[in-house]
This record gives structure tokens, C-alpha cells and sequence, in this order.
């Protein structure tokens, strides 16, 4: 006859290797990934704080994003359309300015997909005075437009009159670039009027 | 050497030690070979007809090829080791005696071991009630004649004081009964029970630490969904943001890169003044000026002075001549390279 104590313990053995070791390996793995995944909290609350932490920083550079964005000519125009509003703009700051614009010319536009822009050139000839030119030039650079003067030839005609040879380039995108979807974070503020490329200078 | 237990180990080794007395065995001699390899079951299974008892145990003492049998009365010792009392008396007063009869009077007997060649060969036990000297002079005689004995010595002990038996008397009566099977049954039923309790409490841990792991496991997946939710758009706007600073950055390195007009033309113009001149013609693409100045000295004060100004990486005089409408003047091209690293002018500064 059998002991009750050894079926008892045969039970308890067969208990134990077949049921109980099983769910210990996997209860070691349930503890290896318990660690990797607290880890991984750790390391996201980490972020978050870090994402948290200057909500004032991120606003301030998507405003000035914003800003630079619209100094732009959006995607949805078409170059001629582009280049003609920046040739009207170059005629109103002559008009403003008091030079005489004699000559513009469109140039043929640059796509630089690389970057998503277009690059419009114009080129100028105009009369003035010292005092005119130069307020011609500021009126331009501060247009509401980036306006990038490439070359630029000054000569003196007579004593109050200059000639101003220049070769301007408007920038346009090629496609609507992403928005800020999350307002709460970006909230959008009118910046200073100024021409400014905040980014990378 | 004979070494003895020290008084109190001997007392507690007592415990599991029985001297069994003289009167109660009976000895028996035999020769066996060196090889042969001895058990209590073997000597009782072999020796055993030449017990006179009809029950009753065995004790034996080997000494190499010759094997003393005491044959016991009865059998109903429980101590570890059983020492015959003849052997411990031969251990203790005679194992030094070459040839002889010693006489150990006892409260209800006599008894007389014969030693013969240093061993001991036979033990008599003689009542007190059948004892006189006559009886025991003709005992002598009888077992000087009987084994052969010349002129054998008579030692003759009074003491009874109780006898502790050394080490090498324990070792000579110890016979061990080694069956591995049935230690380890014995092991195995005397572990069954506190094995059965660790493999329940094992089991109980085991089966706990993972259900807490579960519960750990559960709750750290909420976590980690929440976190991540909360942090996906953060960092997607984030990745946004780096994307569109990159784009600037890229930009601004390619795109943009006019000097300030204003101030370049101040630069020149201060150099020209320096001399009393006058800028006639100022032109510039890239890094590159090329200016027509009209200068009342030579070209070399206005070329170091441009160059102390630190913004241009190169001055060069292409042509110098005289001017035509005053003959006093000089008018000179030169051609100015910006460096490319330098105080760069900035947009604030051109607006």
C-alpha cells in the first residue's frame, strides 16, 4: 500500500512541475518586461517634462515660424501671379520713396525643391537721390515680403542723382508647408512688423 | 598507543555503549581468510549452529585471520554498540600478556580468560556457589593440559570498578550494517514531510509573485498608454517644429546671404572720405564689390584703409587714372572680395 505521504508529495512534485514552473518562467518574463517597460515610462516622463517645461519657448518659435512663413508667397499663387505682386509692391515703395523706377524685369523663376521654394527674380533700374534710394531700399526690405537683393550697381550721374541698378529675388513655396495643429501650444500673436529671418542667423 | 575518551565523553558515550556481562556469553573461536569481508548477517548466517543457545545474538571481534564468537543468552540490547565483557577485560588488563590465565572474580562468579600466543583463546565462567581454591587449582591444570599451555602465568584482578572501553575496544565491536537502498528509504520518508511543506510554501510564493507581477504588469501598460498618448502629439509637434527650424536653418545658409548695403556703403565711403573723394560708381553681387572712386591721392591709402576696416577678405586695384574732368584728381576701380566669416552684417542693422 501505498503512503499517503508520498502521494501526497508525488502530487505536490507533479503540482509543482507541471503547473507552478511553467507560470515561474513566465513570470520571469513578466518581470523582465516589467522593468524594460518602467524604463520606458521613465523615459517618456522625462520627455514630457522636458516637452512641458518652456511652453512660452515653443510658442515664441512657432510665432516667429509664422512670421517668417508669411514673409513667403503662399503656395496657392502662381509665379507670374507672385511675380507680379512683387513687382507692384517694388513700384508702390518707389512711388512712396519718390525715385524713379525706369525699368523692371522679370526673370525666369528657380524651383529649389529641396527646400520647397521657388525662387522670382526681378530686376530694376531706378533714379534717385541719396536720400530717396535709401528709403527706397528700406521701403522694400520692410514690404511685408523677404525680399533678397542679390546684386546691386550704384553710379553717380550728377550731383543729386543716382542710378540704382538692382536684382531682387521674392521667394514663394511650392507646396503649403505643415500647420501647427495644436493652438493651444502655438498660439498665434500679429509680431512686430519687421523683416527678420529669426531661424539659423 | 591506547587512548582513552576523557571521564564525561566516556559517561555520554555510555549512553549508547552495553558491556554485556561474561556470564551471559559463550566464546567461540574460529579461523577465516584475510579476504573475506564480514557482516553481522553473514556471521550469524554461518556461525550461528554453534551457538548453545537456541536465541539469542552474536558479537564478534576480528583480529586478522582469527574471529572470536560470543554467542549471547539473549538479544534484547537497544545500545549502538555491544562490547563483550571478556573482550574489554583482555583489551584492558591483558593485551600486553604473551601467554596466560587471568582470573576476574565477579559478585556472582569467577571468571578466567586464557591468553595464549597474545590472544585470546578461551574464556571459563565458574558460579560462586560450585568455586573453592581446589576446584580452581584443578581448573589450571585442566586448561594448562587442555590448551597446551606452558607454564602459563596467573594474573589474578580483584577490581570491579566499572571499565570504560577505549576507542580501538568500540572500533573492534563496531560492525556496520550498511544497506544504501534502505538509507535511502529511511532518508526519503524522513525528508517526505518537509519537503511536501517547502514544495506547498514554494508553490504558494511562486504563484503570489507572479499574480503581483500581473497586477504590475497590468497597471505599468495603462501607464505606458497614457504617457504615450500624451506624449504622441508633443512629440509630433515637436518633430514639426525641428523640421521647420532645420528648414530656416537650410534657408537662411543658402538663401540668404546679402551684405548690408547701407552699411558696405558706408564702409567704402568712409575710406573714400578719408582722402576727399567721391564714389562714382559702387557695385556688388555675391561677396564681390567693384567700385569706381575719385580720390585725390594714390590708390595705397584707400586700399589699407579698406582693409583695416575688416570687411573684406581682398582689395585689388584693377585701374587708376586721371580724371578728365579735373586733372588734380585720381580715379581708380578697385574690386573688393567680403570675407565670408567676419562681422557679418546683420538683418536688424539693414532694415
Amino acid at each position: 500500500m501505498i503512503d499517503r505521504r508520498l502521494l501526497a508529495l508525488l502530487f505536490m512534485m507533479a503540482f509543482y512541475i507541471f503547473y507552478v514552473r511553467p507560470q515561474v518562467e513566465e513570470s520571469q518574463q513578466l518581470a523582465g518586461q516589467n522593468i524594460i517597460m518602467r524604463s520606458s515610462i521613465a523615459r517618456e516622463q522625462v520627455l514630457a517634462e522636458k516637452l512641458e517645461q518652456h511652453p512660452e519657448k515653443l510658442t515664441r518659435l512657432i510665432e516667429k515660424i509664422r512670421f517668417n512663413r508669411s514673409l513667403f508667397f503662399p503656395a496657392e499663387m502662381d509665379n507670374s501671379s507672385a511675380l507680379g505682386k512683387l513687382q507692384q509692391l517694388i513700384k508702390q515703395a518707389a512711388v512712396a520713396s519718390g525715385v524713379e523706377l525706369n525699368q523692371s524685369h522679370w526673370g525666369e523663376p528657380i524651383v529649389v525643391d529641396l527646400l520647397n521654394i521657388a525662387r522670382l527674380p526681378l530686376s530694376l533700374t531706378i533714379h534717385g537721390g541719396a536720400a530717396q534710394l535709401d528709403q527706397f531700399r528700406w521701403r522694400v526690405l520692410n514690404s511685408g515680403i523677404l525680399v533678397e537683393i542679390e546684386t546691386a550697381q550704384i553710379q553717380k550721374k550728377s550731383a543729386d542723382n543716382l542710378l540704382l541698378r538692382v536684382g531682387l529675388v521674392g521667394f514663394k513655396f511650392l507646396r503649403p508647408p505643415t500647420e501647427f495643429k495644436d493652438q493651444s501650444l502655438a498660439p498665434l500673436q500679429v509680431p512686430t512688423p519687421a523683416v527678420k529671418i529669426e531661424v539659423g542667423r | 598507543m591506547n587512548f582513552r575518551f576523557p571521564q564525561r565523553i566516556a559517561l555520554w558515550l555510555s549512553r549508547y555503549l552495553q558491556v554485556v556481562p561474561i556470564e551471559d556469553t559463550y566464546l567461540s573461536r574460529v579461523q577465516i581468510a584475510k579476504k573475506v569481508t564480514l557482516s553481522p548477517a553473514v556471521v550469524r548466517l554461518n556461525y550461528f549452529d554453534r551457538s548453545p543457545f537456541t536465541s539469542g545474538g552474536i558479537l564478534y571481534v576480528r583480529q586478522k585471520e582469527d574471529l572470536n564468537l560470543w554467542f549471547l543468552r539473549s538479544d534484547n540490547s537497544s545500545a549502538w554498540v555491544n562490547i563483550p565483557e571478556a573482550y574489554l577485560l583482555y583489551r584492558t588488563y591483558a593485551a600486553d600478556l604473551e601467554e596466560g590465565i587471568i582470573v576476574f572474580p565477579k559478585q556472582n562468579c569467577t571468571a578466567y580468560l586464557i591468553i595464549k600466543s597474545g590472544k585470546l583463546i578461551a574464556q571459563v565462567v565458574v558460579s560462586r556457589e560450585r568455586w573453592s581454591a581446589e576446584y580452581e587449582s584443578e581448573l589450571f591444570q585442566l586448561l594448562t593440559r587442555e590448551h597446551s599451555l606452558n607454564q602459563p602465568t596467573i594474573l589474578r584482578h580483584s577490581s570491579t570498578t566499572l571499565l570504560h572501553p577505549d576507542w580501538r575496544v568500540i572500533q573492534a565491536c563496531l560492525h556496520w550494517d550498511f544497506n544504501l537502498s534502505q538509507l535511502l528509504k529511511g532518508g526519503f520518508k524522513l525528508f517526505q514531510g518537509p519537503l511536501i511543506v517547502y514544495l506547498v510554501i514554494l508553490s504558494a510564493y511562486q504563484l503570489f509573485t507572479l499574480q503581483r507581477h500581473e497586477g504590475h504588469h497590468e497597471q505599468l501598460q495603462i501607464e505606458q498608454v497614457e504617457i504615450k498618448s500624451h506624449n504622441r502629439p508633443l512629440k509630433q509637434h515637436y518633430k514639426e517644429l525641428q523640421s521647420e527650424v532645420n528648414f530656416w536653418k537650410e534657408f537662411s545658409r543658402t538663401e540668404i546671404h546679402r551684405p548690408n548695403l547701407q552699411q558696405l556703403l558706408g564702409v567704402v565711403a568712409d575710406a573714400t572720405a578719408a582722402d576727399s573723394g567721391t564714389i562714382l560708381m559702387f557695385r556688388y553681387a555675391g561677396n564681390n564689390v567693384t567700385a569706381r572712386i575719385q580720390i585725390q591721392s594714390g590708390a595705397a591709402g584707400l586700399v589699407r584703409r579698406l582693409l583695416d576696416s575688416g570687411y573684406f577678405q581682398q582689395v585689388k586695384v584693377i585701374s587708376s587714372r586721371q580724371s578728365r574732368q579735373d586733372k588734380g584728381l585720381q580715379e581708380i576701380d578697385i574690386a573688393l572680395q567680403l570675407k565670408t566669416t567676419g562681422p557679418a552684417p546683420s538683418e536688424e542693422e539693414s532694415s
